[in-house]
């Protein structure tokens, strides 16, 4: 009897602990926090017909930041610890309107916007990269009110009432312009980070941070969440070419735009759990 | 001592009013009678080139003024495409940008209005868009204080973008490349 009574205890004792086993995960659910899944939409500038700025050696805009958009849009992919879905604004050679991007991005409910484009300057001396958002505020005034002279007489410039319509379309990106400063400031730091490590040659990448820049962008225009433009090297200046064409700038460049980025989500995470 | 009749001493006190009021405008013209008495002369504009360290640059040069602002606009905006005579600066605007047309607004805002030539090599960056835009309004608003702002049109219609970077379609204000 005690025989049957014990082993009746131990089968009680061994279903409690099955139970247990079983409805530890779904415990562990409940308690933890849902993650956050960002959605980084990649915008590489240019494509198909508008082949962007052209290198002397005969690199392409267009081509140059597409790669480096898929290598970013690969290492997104791939990150565990954050959960990312990454959009791109496309994904082959062709040509999109630069409304169409900003719709897409905006229908997408994207967190981030990131652009990626090349730059060029008259001036072949011009190199390095530079980190751009979005302002109007600042954008163009800085001339129009200094004093000028003309046909002998002085004029202080009156600041003009500026139509309702355009300080509408730029509401939408003035309200991030905080977040897309921050983003945009922790992309240079990160970026220069990476590239001025030392190469699997031992030399160094001839680079120069410009640091972040504000001005008034058509494709940031009406973007409703933080936005960047990243202007990855001058494609007029031959040292800087020559960078954009190796894979291992390209993967320096992708390796600092995600340390960025992860800086910028984790911090709005956390900003987003003390809120609650 | 003959007195003075009243009606003539309002004509005369009139008149002294006109020849003041005469006298001080010629000795203190208003900016916007400047704009209308217009007199075609020779002068000298400040045109903004591109330097070395991709900045703008004025660069002097004389033209013969015509007579009125909207003329002289688009001589200077054609001797900018023309492109710089000193060494080491460079024209940003294309040498067959084409102007077909200035007018001003009543806010003083000159909308040039260029022919679809202007993008026929469209293919710079950033900042060779912004050398481009800023060297054509810092022109403008530099040699022409009855303007106050430059909007950039082509084949008489709005133009979003240049190169596909910068929002040209709005007011633009001169600023100095950093």
């Amino acid at each position: 009897m005690g025989k049957i009574t014990v082993s009746c205890l131990l089968m009680v004792a061994a279903a409690l602990l099955a139970q247990d086993t079983i409805k530890k995960p779904e415990i562990q659910n409940a308690v933890l926090p849902p993650v956050k899944i960002f959605k980084i939409v990649i915008d590489p500038g240019h494509g198909g017909r508008d082949g962007g700025a052209v290198g002397s050696q005969g690199t392409k805009e267009k081509d140059a930041v597409l790669e480096v958009a898929n290598l970013l849009a690969k290492s997104l992919a791939d990150e565990t610890e954050e959960r990312f879905k990454v959009i791109l604004t496309r994904a082959e050679d062709r040509f999109i309107p630069l409304e169409d991007r900003i719709s897409f991005a905006n229908q997408a409910g994207g967190d981030v916007f990131i652009s990626i484009h090349a730059n060029s300057s008259e001036s072949k001396k011009d190199y390095g990269f530079e980190i751009y958002y979005n302002s109007l505020a600042t954008d163009d005034s800085s001339f129009g009110v200094v004093k000028r002279e003309n046909a002998g007489f002085k004029e202080k410039k009156e600041a003009q009432n500026v139509d309702s319509m355009f300080v509408l379309w730029d509401l939408a990106q003035n309200e991030f312009q905080k977040e897309s400063m921050d983003l945009a400031d922790k992309v240079q730091a990160a970026v220069e980070e990476a590239v001025k490590k030392p190469r699997a040659n031992g030399k160094m990448f001839y680079m120069r941070n410009r640091g972040v820049k504000q001005a008034a962008f058509a494709v940031l225009r009406g973007v409703r969440m933080p936005a960047v433009l990243i202007e990855t090297s001058y494609l007029s200046n031959e040292e800087d070419e020559n960078n954009l064409k190796k894979l291992e700038f390209k993967e320096r460049l992708v390796e600092g735009i995600l340390t960025a980025i992860k800086s910028y989500t984790k911090k709005n995470s956390n900003l987003q759990e003390v809120s609650k | 001592m003959k007195r003075i009749s009243k009606p003539a001493l309002v004509v005369l006190i009139a008149a002294f009013i006109l020849a003041g009021y005469i006298v001080v405008k010629l000795l203190f013209p208003s900016p916007a009678e400047l704009t209308f008495n217009y007199a075609a002369r020779q002068k000298t504009v400040k045109l903004y080139f591109v330097n070395q360290d991709g900045k703008l640059q004025i660069e002097k040069r004389e033209i013969q003024g015509s007579t009125n602002v909207s003329d002289d606009v688009m001589i200077c905006v054609t001797e900018l495409a023309k492109g710089p005579k000193e060494k080491n600066l460079y024209g940003a605007l294309p040498k067959y940008a084409l102007l077909r047309e200035v007018y001003i607004d009543d806010n003083r805002c000159a909308y040039l209005d260029f022919s679809k030539n202007i993008l026929t090599d469209a293919k710079g960056g950033t900042t060779a868009e912004k050398q481009l835009v800023f060297s054509l309004v810092n022109t403008v608003l530099e040699n022409f204080g009855q303007i106050t702002s430059v909007r950039i049109l082509m084949e008489g219609e709005e133009l979003k973008t240049l190169y596909g970077h910068l929002d040209v379609n709005r007011p633009l204000w001169g600023r100095t490349l950093e």
